[in-house]
């Protein structure tokens, strides 16, 4: 038996201060012999970076890493609003709450997922997609392909993230699979079931006892992503479209962006408790206007920086 | 056709950490240093001014090398196929000027006398047959001794803060009483310790161990560097490892080499160039470097009297294989095809998990330097005589940097789940600042359990683990892939890589040893894996990739002499951990300032006089 599985979760000698200053004024210029780019605008590959020159061996493309958005996402732009409602409901039963007691549902972590999905396909994080892609086998390995790699089943898991299809793709597969598993189970849609049936589903997806929805994608795979997306969205800053109120930090006691700790605070358990937690929008903007290439002498903070020995 | 350059005295592969010590040494002294970034330019302020984002820095890896463009391949053997590491786990190079010093740890660590004389050191004590033959360990081509003076300097350059434990022969208390002599004192007093680093600090005393808090390059109280300025002690915000310090207080090439160098007047960095090539005259000699500017994908060639090739360590071997000339058929400094041998690694890893339940350590405050840790394990500091291994670990317990993304998904279940089963998810992993790897949090709990779990025990859970050696062999090598291209159409680097016995029987032996103390800790509960798996690269282990590049005695054993210098190519350097012929159980940075310190010295002082081979 063959399968193209990239499985799993996730599948698949010190100088003078007046010298430095001086040399701090020409800092601007020496470092922008390759391409006028000052400090200040210093991000990864801002924005869209269209190469000038038509010969360019580089595509196109926006930065691997999308900075946080300038407005929380209250809508849906990738998924349609049956599969927002099944995600919603699969990640309330992975992560499960009320308004008392708030889980994935009250914390937006389907909009979180949503917006995830937005971004170049769903990647969010660097991602190297050249063919050929890995086809796992099991028993005698078989004969040579052109454009397949052929790799033990027992053994994929341990080269990572290997997994053909994007994380949209991913989550369209997944979500018409859990359909149609909960169709021929209790002749329903996922998110129509009740809420034992539902955990009766994804406590087999979990198990690895639902097979797979697609040649690419197995059921418990898709179970790993669900997952951890919901913990992404419980756990993020809720910029990001998920924890919002900050019900996922106050529920384990991580007190958020705080911007510093005495170690008299860190040595006392229980400070998460005592700190309102805070989201980095409400983190005040550290030395404005300060360069690092100006003297900068920021306050010690140690009121007791006595060691324990 | 290219662009060519006025020529300059030397260039530099990147704007790191070695790049920059060049630039510093060699720019005060009037040489012109070009340094040639494929990342951005990026500073404390405004840059890290704003970073509390776990999300895009740990999870989504913000500052580091942009795989989708160039990555590496792996393959555990010969034998198996090699597929290219898609997304991040195993090691995190980083993108941008200062390299991956921008987002270290900064655990700062000297190597024992020896750990430079690893070969015959350990056959004299425990005779040939205690080392395989397919173990290619080697001694360093210096001593500890040589390399001390430029230890010494890097710490007081940089501000480096711990508790001395032998100063000058004399054992002092409250330090590491296993260090080699230092001839100073730190500059600094160490970092306090977090609750859980105390509680393992109180049990490994309570065993007779003699723990010591962890040197580090983080300042603890404000300090005036080697960039002249005064930089802030830490404030213990909890976003340390995988960002840059918003304070200056974690020590980087961006913090305190590159304003040096800059300083000099002479040190140029132009940003978003790729280096391609180190390319070679008719003499065999290199005579620049071509790159290629990432923003309008224009060719440019760097004439240079002197190539430094001090990326990461993977990127210089690549470089190196890349390079093929008619002089050079098989790349530079691999005439005898020592080029890729003896890559090695650390052994990072958490046999013991612990459980102290409803427990609140405030493990997301502090950084990766607020602990406690043992040296009675590591090294030759015990008598192999009657175990089947060399080498060991340090022990260790009490990081802070604990941030939920990068820990709630690899929960130990609690007991009453699965039918009684208790402790840790399969792998015996447990969920650390280090456990972001793509397949981060195997665990499977799920629904009313894991929400309980994570409201009572998030904040208690505590791994005790190892960092450790990694021997040489045979079977480990880095080449080039055949199938696998980077943007430009160049072949990905290759490493063909596994953990064998003696990584095995260590980590056995030292389960026993994280076990025994994990147990004085008196956690609610707590389970030990006592069995090391296969490597993977899905999981993050740490980004001290070794070798490939190593120092030794003479060509037939190395690609390059004490200095870097290649034997093959003189006017060519290499940095870095590459040289190293193995990796000794503590991390790799410390040691590879110093060594870069002493090679631009070299450089200045007798290279530029008299070009050539630098043999003594």
């Amino acid at each position: 038996m063959t399968n193209h599985d990239p499985e799993h979760p996730q599948d698949a000698t010190t100088g003078s201060r007046r010298g430095f200053l001086k040399a701090a004024g020409a800092l601007a210029l020496i470092l922008s012999a390759c391409r006028p780019h000052p400090a200040q605008a210093a991000r990864p590959l801002p924005g869209r970076v269209g190469p000038e020159n038509p010969a360019s061996p580089l595509p196109a493309r926006d930065t691997p890493t999308p900075f946080p958005p300038d407005q929380v996402p209250t809508s849906f732009q990738v998924f349609t609003p049956h599969e927002a409602e099944t995600v919603e409901a699969a990640t309330a039963r992975i992560f499960p709450g009320d308004q008392e007691d708030p889980g994935a549902r009250e914390a937006g972590v389907v909009y979180y997922i949503d917006h995830m999905l937005a971004y170049q396909e769903g990647f969010n994080e660097p991602t190297f997609r050249q063919a050929p892609f890995a086809q796992t086998y099991q028993g005698a390995r078989p004969a040579e392909r052109s454009g397949v790699v052929w790799v033990a089943a027992d053994q994929i898991y341990r080269y990572g993230y290997q997994n053909v299809l994007t994380p949209r793709e991913v989550y369209r597969i997944g979500v018409a699979g859990l359909d149609r598993l909960s169709e021929s189970r209790f002749g329903k849609d996922f998110k129509d079931l009740s809420e034992g049936q539902q955990d009766a589903l994804i406590g087999d997806m979990a198990d690895g006892k639902a097979g797979r929805f697609d040649r690419n994608l197995s059921a418990e795979s898709f179970f790993h992503n669900l997952r951890r997306h919901t913990a992404e969205g419980m756990f993020s800053d809720p910029q990001y479209g998920g924890n919002r109120g900050l019900v996922g930090w106050k529920l384990i006691g991580h007190p958020g962006a705080q911007r510093a700790y005495t170690p008299a605070q860190f040595q006392t358990e229980g400070e998460g408790l005592r700190r309102k937690p805070q989201a980095f929008v409400a983190l005040h903007t550290f030395n404005p206007g300060q360069r690092s290439s100006d003297e900068v002498v920021l306050p010690v903070t140690g009121e007791d920086m006595q060691h324990r020995r | 056709m290219p662009k060519v350059h006025k020529k300059v005295d030397v260039v530099t592969v990147g704007a790191g950490w070695t790049s920059s010590i060049m630039g510093w040494k060699l720019g005060a002294a009037g040489h012109s240093v070009v340094a040639l970034e494929f990342g951005e330019a990026r500073w404390t302020n405004p840059d890290f001014a704003h970073n509390h984002d776990p999300l895009r820095h740990e999870v989504r890896k913000a500052l580091m090398y942009d795989i989708s463009q160039e990555t590496w391949s792996w393959r555990p053997n010969r034998n198996a196929p090699s597929l290219p590491i898609r997304q991040y786990g195993s090691f995190h190079p980083g993108r941008g000027i200062g390299g991956a010093s921008v987002h270290w740890t900064a655990q700062f660590w000297r190597f024992l006398p020896a750990d430079f004389q690893h070969r015959s050191h350990n056959i004299a004590r425990y005779g040939k047959n205690k080392i395989p033959a397919d173990m290619t360990i080697q001694d360093w081509p210096l001593s500890y001794d040589e390399l001390e003076p430029y230890y010494d300097a890097v710490d007081y350059d940089l501000g480096v803060a711990g508790a001395a434990g032998n100063l000058g022969g004399q054992i002092l208390p409250g330090g590491n009483p296993f260090e080699a002599p230092r001839s100073r004192p730190y500059p600094l007093p160490p970092h306090p310790l977090t609750i859980h680093g105390q509680i393992f600090q109180d049990a490994a005393r309570s065993l007779g161990y003699t723990p010591f808090p962890q040197p580090a390059g983080i300042l603890s109280q404000a300090y005036r560097d080697v960039s002249g300025r005064v930089r802030s002690g830490c404030i213990y915000c909890g976003y340390c490892t995988r960002y840059g310090c918003e304070v200056d207080a974690k020590t980087s090439a961006v913090t305190s080499h590159i304003p040096a160098a800059l300083q000099t007047g002479n040190y140029e960095v132009r940003t978003y160039c790729k280096v391609r090539r180190i390319n070679i005259g008719p003499d065999g000699l290199a005579t620049g470097l071509t790159y290629v500017d990432l923003l309008t994908g224009q060719e440019h060639v760097q004439p240079a009297d002197v190539v430094v090739v001090s990326g990461y360590t993977l990127t210089n071997v690549r470089l190196l294989l890349l390079s093929k000339s008619a002089t050079h058929k098989n790349g530079v400094g691999n005439n005898r095809g020592m080029v890729g041998k003896n890559y090695t690694y650390q052994l990072l890893q958490t046999p013991t998990t612990t459980v102290f339940e409803g427990r609140r350590f405030n493990q997301f405050a502090a950084n990766g330097v607020t602990l406690s840790l043992i040296y009675d394990f590591n090294a030759d500091n015990f008598d192999h005589s009657n175990v089947n291994f060399i080498g060991g670990a340090s022990i260790y317990a009490g990081a802070g940097q604990r941030d939920p993304l990068t820990s709630v998904l690899s929960m130990p279940p609690l007991p009453q789940d699965k039918g009684g089963n208790s402790g840790p998810p399969e792998d015996g992993q447990i969920p650390t600042t280090a456990d972001v790897g793509s397949l981060a949090g195997r665990g499977k709990e799920w629904g009313q359990s894991w929400k309980n779990n994570l409201r009572r025990n998030w904040d208690g859970v505590v791994g005790v683990s190892v960092q450790g050696e990694i021997q040489a062999y045979t079977h480990n090598f880095l080449d080039l892939d055949p199938v696998y291209k980077d943007v430009f159409g160049d072949p990905v680097l290759r490493l063909t890589y596994d953990f064998y016995d003696n990584e095995k029987n260590m980590y056995r032996f030292l389960a026993t040893k994280t076990d025994q103390i994990a147990r004085r800790m008196k956690p609610t509960r707590l389970k030990t894996t006592s069995e090391l798996g296969g490597y993977n690269v899905h999981q993050y282990q740490s980004t001290h990739c070794t070798g490939g590049a190593i120092m030794g005695s003479d060509p037939s054993n190395s690609v390059t002499n004490s200095y870097g210098q290649v034997w093959d190519a003189p006017n060519v350097f290499v940095t870095g951990a590459a040289l190293y012929p193995q990796n000794p159980g503590a991390n790799p940075t410390g040691t590879l300032l110093a060594l870069t310190y002493r090679s631009a010295d070299a450089i200045r002082d007798r290279y530029f006089r008299r070009p050539g081979e630098l043999l003594t």
